[in-house]
């Protein structure tokens, strides 16, 4: 039985936006799940829902099998991280912490001992006694975190968890959300907006947009098998390569033209593609990882003049223009290369995607490794 | 001439010394990105350059001169800021047209002229259909254009840009860095760009500074400071991923020189040994990155034993991250694994490329016979 379930909710508001649009998705116990999405895509309704802060429009929103809607949010025993802390800047990190206890009235002696064990787990026993105003911005949420875990809620809700805080931060602290989710093992429902960090952290991903469920799926079925242009062009970084594309024949099966190039397409994956869209305009899409440097002149190469070198570290990322548009590829930062260099490209088509005029995905997802990463 | 020099910068705010002494310098038309955690001093000192916060000593040199005296319009420096500025109740054409407008009589833009260079600076940033939109109508990149046109429109002799496109989504992002770089390119005007996003920096700037509580760690070509950098602060700092900084201690096993890491002895590269005369104490700091990190079938003499701390999945890699005592090592691989948080592993470290530093200072340990590496993508 899946510890939270949403069965077609929709939240309406009184002036006749629609935030949430007939959300159907099942989170299993134990799950940590990013729900992912632009601004304003109707994530935060989403969670908030599921708090109890915003009442369901229509629908039925179950945890652990029981229909929640009407349930006051307190009786829901799910705690909330939000973006800006919310500390109390009058109580000093214990005193932070051990506050849904106290609210509770536990004995002194077991908040002694739970705090203490919360602070363990988060490395920040030697900071008990300062105020949040003497924490930095990383210290405050892991404080933040702190009081959510320490009554030990059946459910954690993250609101942008690492919204305010710096890069180098947001990677320590990704790194301690999941280890603590692995030593809790308590259901977490996580909003980003970046999928970087939903990826790091979480076991699923639900892409939202415009208040509709894209897809629900780990991270590297995201990226490898979306569904839509939208799922492609929102996952992955640097961004998808998104190119104009015509269906054409050939001898060997069908072919996809980009520009003046004719890339042959799998078999394997051509199946059930129907001659609907053969007179469509379509997207070809590549990620820069899956373009490779060619010298040879075949029909299947597309040339171009290299335009920027953004170099990345072990890796640069080479802007090629092309007659069709410009393409992003990753290369080896030690590869001698010039702008205004001509270069010939070819693609990974086991990886590319093939998008219809409506955006959905063409071409049979790309196989993959049995198993999953974790 | 428009090289920006600021020599021996001295800046307080009460007992707080944030700049004691700071000088750097902007070479003609480079563009050169100003890094650091937040409260480095990256904003005060574009702030400085540009005339909005006066030092307590030393001087502001653009173009040659001493401009410390010298008022925010007099400096010949176009701003541009995260946060746009734009007038809400112009349109694009007068935003653009705004800072030509708004000068003294006798250097006064009008007419034709105005007209001409309007249209010019549209054309150069392609937002020419939007001439007479309003700015509220725009997306966030055609805002940050807009603001870049504006700040570019009286041709200054040097660019300051504060985060530019910090705001933007991710996507946008990469397109607008692309833009920035290109524009540089084109028009050539020495530009000094504040950004907290290192990866930003290495992909749009010619020369990265690397600052640290006021105090410039490193300044240099981007792949300088991923591949050689000058301080444990920078190795951990730059790069996607940055290094892995383990304390070791330098001992002699065997009569050779080795590294003690945790439990382990590792004998220490050749090309490592006569850059050590520069070492203080046997204290040190070794920067590796995850592809120098190997998990090993079982424990070796040579292998380092740690736990499983926390893992990530980054692109189509998993990311361990390991707990070597009380120091983090991060690892990737391709291979589909099941790990699980406490688990204890081995691994096998490649020095070859592995950078030293000082125990004490944090400052680089030699291993400058490989800069000839250097180079090697050409940028310009």
């Amino acid at each position: 039985m899946p510890a939270i379930e949403f069965l077609s909710v929709t939240k309406r508001y009184p002036d006749g936006t629609v935030a949430v649009s007939s959300l159907d998705l099942a989170i299993e116990p134990a799950e940590y799940v990013c729900l992912l999405g632009p601004s304003g895509c109707g994530k935060s309704s989403t969670l908030r829902m599921l708090a109890g802060l915003e009442e369901v429009s229509e629908g039925e929103l179950r945890l652990d099998g029981r229909a929640i809607n009407g349930l006051p949010a307190q009786r829901r025993d799910m705690a909330m991280v939000f973006e800006n802390y919310a500390l109390y800047p009058h109580l000093n990190v214990f005193d932070n912490i051990a506050m849904p206890l106290v609210a509770r009235g536990r004995a002194a002696s077991e908040i002694c001992t739970r705090v203490a064990r919360v602070a363990e787990a988060l490395q920040i026993s030697d900071l008990l006694k300062r105020y949040p105003a003497q924490l930095s911005g990383g210290q405050r949420q892991r404080v933040g975190v702190g009081r959510a875990i320490v009554r030990r809620p059946s459910t954690f809700l993250l609101d942008e968890p690492f919204g305010h805080l710096e890069a180098y931060l947001r990677l320590q602290l990704r790194a301690e959300f999941r280890r603590l989710h692995e030593r809790l093992g308590t259901t977490t429902l996580h909003i980003t907006h970046d999928h970087e960090e939903a990826a790091a952290v979480s076991d699923r991903i639900a892409v939202i947009e415009q208040g509709r469920l894209q897809q629900f799926g780990t991270f590297l079925e995201l990226l490898d098998n979306p569904v839509n242009r939208f799922v492609a062009e929102f996952i992955g970084s640097p961004p998808i390569n998104l190119l104009p594309a015509q269906l054409t024949g050939s001898e060997n099966g069908p072919c996809v033209k980009v520009g003046p190039a004719k890339v042959p397409l799998p078999m394997a994956r051509t199946a059930g593609l129907s001659q609907a869209v053969a007179s469509e305009q379509l997207t070809f899409g590549v990620r820069p990882e899956d373009v490779y440097f060619d010298t040879q002149d075949t029909s299947e190469t597309l040339f171009g003049d290299v335009v920027a070198i953004e170099p990345q570290g072990d890796f640069s990322l080479i802007t090629v223009d092309i007659t069709v548009g410009t393409i992003r590829a990753m290369m080896s930062s030690t590869t001698i290369l010039r702008r205004g260099q001509r270069v010939g490209l070819r693609f990974d088509v086991s990886r590319a995607h093939l998008f219809a005029a409506d955006g959905h995905s063409l071409l049979v997802p790309p196989v993959r490794p049995a198993g999953k990463a974790r | 001439m428009t090289r920006v020099y600021l020599r021996e910068i001295c800046l307080s705010f009460g007992r707080f010394h944030l700049f004691d002494g700071l000088s750097f310098e902007c070479p003609e038309h480079a563009y050169l990105c100003l890094v650091g955690p937040s409260g480095c001093g990256k904003t005060t000192l574009l702030r400085i350059v540009a005339g909005l916060t006066h030092p307590d000593s030393g001087d502001i040199m653009i173009g040659g001169a001493r401009v410390n005296d010298l008022p925010p319009w007099g400096r010949g420096v176009g701003l541009a800021f995260q946060n746009y500025a734009l007038y809400p109740h112009l349109s694009v054409a007068e935003n653009l047209a705004f800072p030509l407008r708004a000068r003294t009589r006798k250097d006064r833009v009008r007419g034709a002229e105005l007209h001409r260079r309007v249209r010019d600076m549209a054309a150069l940033l392609q937002i020419e259909p939007l001439l007479h939109r309003s700015v509220t109508q725009l997306s966030g990149g055609q805002q940050q254009r807009v603001a870049l046109g504006r700040s570019l429109i009286c041709n200054p002799r040097v660019l300051l840009l504060d985060e530019p496109i910090a705001h933007l989504d991710v996507r946008l992002r990469y397109q607008m860095r692309l833009e920035l770089k290109r524009l540089h390119q084109r028009a050539g005007t020495t530009t000094i760009q504040v950004t907290h996003d290192q990866q930003e920096a290495l992909a749009v700037a010619d020369i990265v500074a690397v600052l640290k509580d006021g105090q410039l760690e490193q300044i240099g070509p981007p792949l300088k400071l991923y591949r050689h950098p000058a301080t444990a602060f920078v190795a951990a700092f730059i790069g996607d991923p940055p290094m892995s900084i383990l304390r070791a201690e330098l001992i002699t096993d065997d009569g050779e020189l080795a590294l003690r890491i945790s439990e382990a002895v590792i004998p220490l590269p050749r090309k490592f040994i006569r850059n050590l005369t520069g070492a203080r104490s046997t204290k040190v700091l070794l920067g590796l990155r995850p592809t120098q990190v190997a998990l090993a079938d079982y424990a070796g003499p040579h292998t380092v034993a740690g736990i499983i701390y926390s893992h990530e999945i980054v692109g189509r890699q998993l990311e361990l991250v390991l707990a070597i005592g009380n120091d983090r090592l991060r690892y990737r691989t391709d291979r589909v694994l099941r790990v699980s948080v406490g688990e204890h592993v081995n691994v096998s470290l490649a020095l070859d490329n592995a950078r030293l530093f000082d125990g004490g200072t944090g400052r680089c340990l030699g291993a400058d016979d490989d800069i000839a590496e250097l180079g090697t993508v050409e940028t310009v």
